[in-house]
């Protein structure tokens, strides 16, 4: 063999490797694999999220989603006035549990008997031991710069600096089974950019909830929908609280894979939870045989929308149409 | 035995100059085929090549959980694999965010690995990685104060590390802030279990930290059934694991408290 024949047959390996090395995956000739950085990061102001959390923990042990109102509609006046501006301090809990205890805050289906478990507040459609859904996106949105012109105004009101508000909050269930975590995780994805708030997300099958303030995608998840989205930033108010949190400090940015495979997180379904958290009791969500159940056995969030002129009783679907049946 | 003679004369035979061509064609004809495999060897690389960046720009719509290999478990080579992380790689390049903030002002410190106590499956021991800070408004004494922390779940088996979460950076008020990692030493930890046991340490089995898995529900949920202050429910919160000398399982508390494996929140199926 030749010179020049050794030099093209050792060519050849040498390009026969370096192709199955790229199929494989495992560049050859590369160093040590590394993941490239994946995206951006998109979602909230986090330093307006911690000022507006200065009230956390959660001051009792069923108001983790009486702080999550508190820390979202805190940021809805920080955006219009400054990271210093909002209305909810020392003592906000006590007054939005108040409020939600207030005959301004029951559905237009009322509230449930007592059961001697629940409803925990005048707003809930269940009897459910503390905050339901329902009165969560009542709460978020009375308490929010959205919810102004709900709030009854007394002589010599001033109003706080807000804008006209062009959206509301409703209910948001994901029908998605648990091997479709990343679609419901792309759907709040794509609502933190499209409103650039944070999210009130129940999380561990219902027991808790928490306040999602970002995430980190490989695309926008708004525009390229369902995005790939790597990491989930959670603030807990229960870290701190007696019984602790969810997470080992306020906030933790979980794993994409982590957030949806966790119990803890998005990794189980809305549940009875013994009969602590069960679906509703009065109105048009009441399962029934066509319908057996409502928020239970899916992922259920409250987000900002458009819809303003839909009640805050009803509920969304993942695709943003309205529920009119559980 | 030929001559050189020999040999010019059966060159100069007729039968073997068309040997000599025939062979300078054969020769010709591997020149060309091998240039034809080189050229399609450069072909099908390029191919690929484009091929992987197409799937890049496409990337699967569920994560599956991303693991990095682990060279040994020298601190330099579990930072470098800490750092290799998709996880890390988002937040450090992304100073927007509070803890992105931190990672750039701060430095990672020395891996602890933290065992698996009694894991269930799919547990596995956890590296905690602190990011430290010198001067942290809020905190007056001399640092390095630790801001956040870092977990990777170690698979020891396939010497490979997975990112699970990134704590942080702590707030004031919350638990955390201004805390060490861990919270306590292994002498204060030793020295509260020799306090309350009263038996001695086995020589044989140093003490370790640990997580358990606990029931979180019914620590941390809306409807706890008791109250729980012994911390080891995350690796974040790992305590010390010590073993008496006549072979007893004990941990120390974060809140100083000695346990017994019976007395610990333990998850559904764990104990």
């Amino acid at each position: 063999m030749t010179l020049l024949e050794r030099r093209l047959l050792a060519a050849s390996l040498l390009f026969g490797i370096l192709t199955l090395s790229v199929l494989a995956g495992r560049p050859t000739l590369a160093a040590p694999s590394t993941p490239d950085v994946s995206g951006a990061f998109y979602g909230s102001n986090e330093s307006y999220v911690a000022s507006g959390t200065a009230d956390w923990p959660q001051a009792s042990g069923n108001w983790c989603a009486v702080a999550s109102i508190e820390a979202v509609a805190n940021y809805t006046f920080q955006v219009q006035g400054g990271q210093s501006y909002f209305p909810f301090h020392s003592g906000g809990q006590q007054q939005i549990a108040n409020d939600l205890n207030s005959s301004a805050a029951v559905s237009q289906w009322g509230t449930p008997p007592w059961n001697g478990v629940g409803p925990g507040f005048a707003a809930d459609i269940a009897q459910d031991f503390g905050t339901d859904p329902r009165s969560i996106a009542w709460g978020v949105l009375y308490e929010s710069a959205a919810g102004l012109p709900m709030h009854a105004h007394h002589p010599g009101y001033i109003f706080p600096r807000t804008q006209d508000s062009t959206y509301t909050y409703h209910t948001v269930i994901y029908h998605q089974s648990l091997s479709q975590t990343n679609l419901a995780v792309a759907g709040m994805a794509r609502t933190l950019v499209r409103y650039g708030q944070p999210i009130i997300v129940t999380i561990a099958h219902g027991l808790h909830t928490v306040v999602v303030s970002g995430v980190y995608a490989s695309s926008n998840p708004n525009t390229s929908f369902p995005a790939d989205v790597n990491a989930v930033n959670v603030w807990d108010p229960g870290v701190g609280s007696p019984g602790g949190g969810y997470q080992s400090a306020r906030e933790v940015t979980w794993s994409g894979y982590t957030f949806n495979t966790s119990a803890s997180q998005w990794g189980s379904l809305y549940s009875a939870n013994g009969n602590f958290d069960p679906d509703p009791k009065v109105g048009i969500y009441v399962p029934n045989p066509t319908y057996p159940q409502h928020w239970i056995g899916y992922r259920v969030d409250i987000e900002p929308d458009a819809q303003v002129g839909v009640s805050w009783d009803l509920a969304l679907d993942e695709n943003g149409s309205v529920m009119m049946h559980p | 035995m030929s001559t050189p003679r020999d040999h010019r004369r059966w060159q100069h035979l007729p039968g073997r100059a068309a040997l000599a061509r025939l062979s300078g064609s054969v020769r010709h004809l591997r020149v060309v085929g091998l240039s034809a495999l080189l050229g399609l060897m450069v072909v099908a690389f390029f191919v690929a090549l484009s091929t992987q960046a197409v799937s890049r720009q496409h990337p699967a719509a569920p994560p599956t959980g991303e693991w990095v290999p682990l060279a040994s478990t020298a601190p330099a080579d579990v930072l470098a694999a800490a750092r290799a992380t998709t996880l890390y790689q988002a937040i450090a390049g992304h100073p927007q965010t509070l803890l992105g903030q931190a990672v750039r002002q701060g430095t990672l410190g020395t891996p602890v690995l933290v065992r698996a106590f009694h894991p269930l499956p799919g547990m596995h021991d956890v590296w905690v990685i602190p990011l430290t800070e010198t001067v942290v408004p809020g905190l007056s004494t001399p640092g390095p104060h630790v801001v956040a922390l870092l977990d990777l779940d170690y698979d020891r088996a396939k010497q490979q590390v997975r990112a699970v979460s990134f704590a942080g950076p702590f707030q004031p008020g919350e638990p955390s802030f201004g805390k060490p990692f861990p919270r306590q030493t292994q002498q204060a930890a030793a020295a509260i279990f020799t306090g309350a046991v009263r038996a001695p340490i086995a020589v044989s089995t140093p003490l370790e930290l640990v997580y358990f898995p606990a029931n979180i529900d019914d620590i941390a949920g809306t409807h706890a059934q008791g109250k729980w202050s012994g911390g080891g429910q995350f690796p974040d919160l790992a305590v010390w694991h010590v073993q008496s000398a006549d072979g007893h399982d004990y941990l120390v508390g974060l809140d100083s408290q000695t346990y017994q494996p019976a007395q610990l929140p333990w998850a559904q199926g764990a104990s």
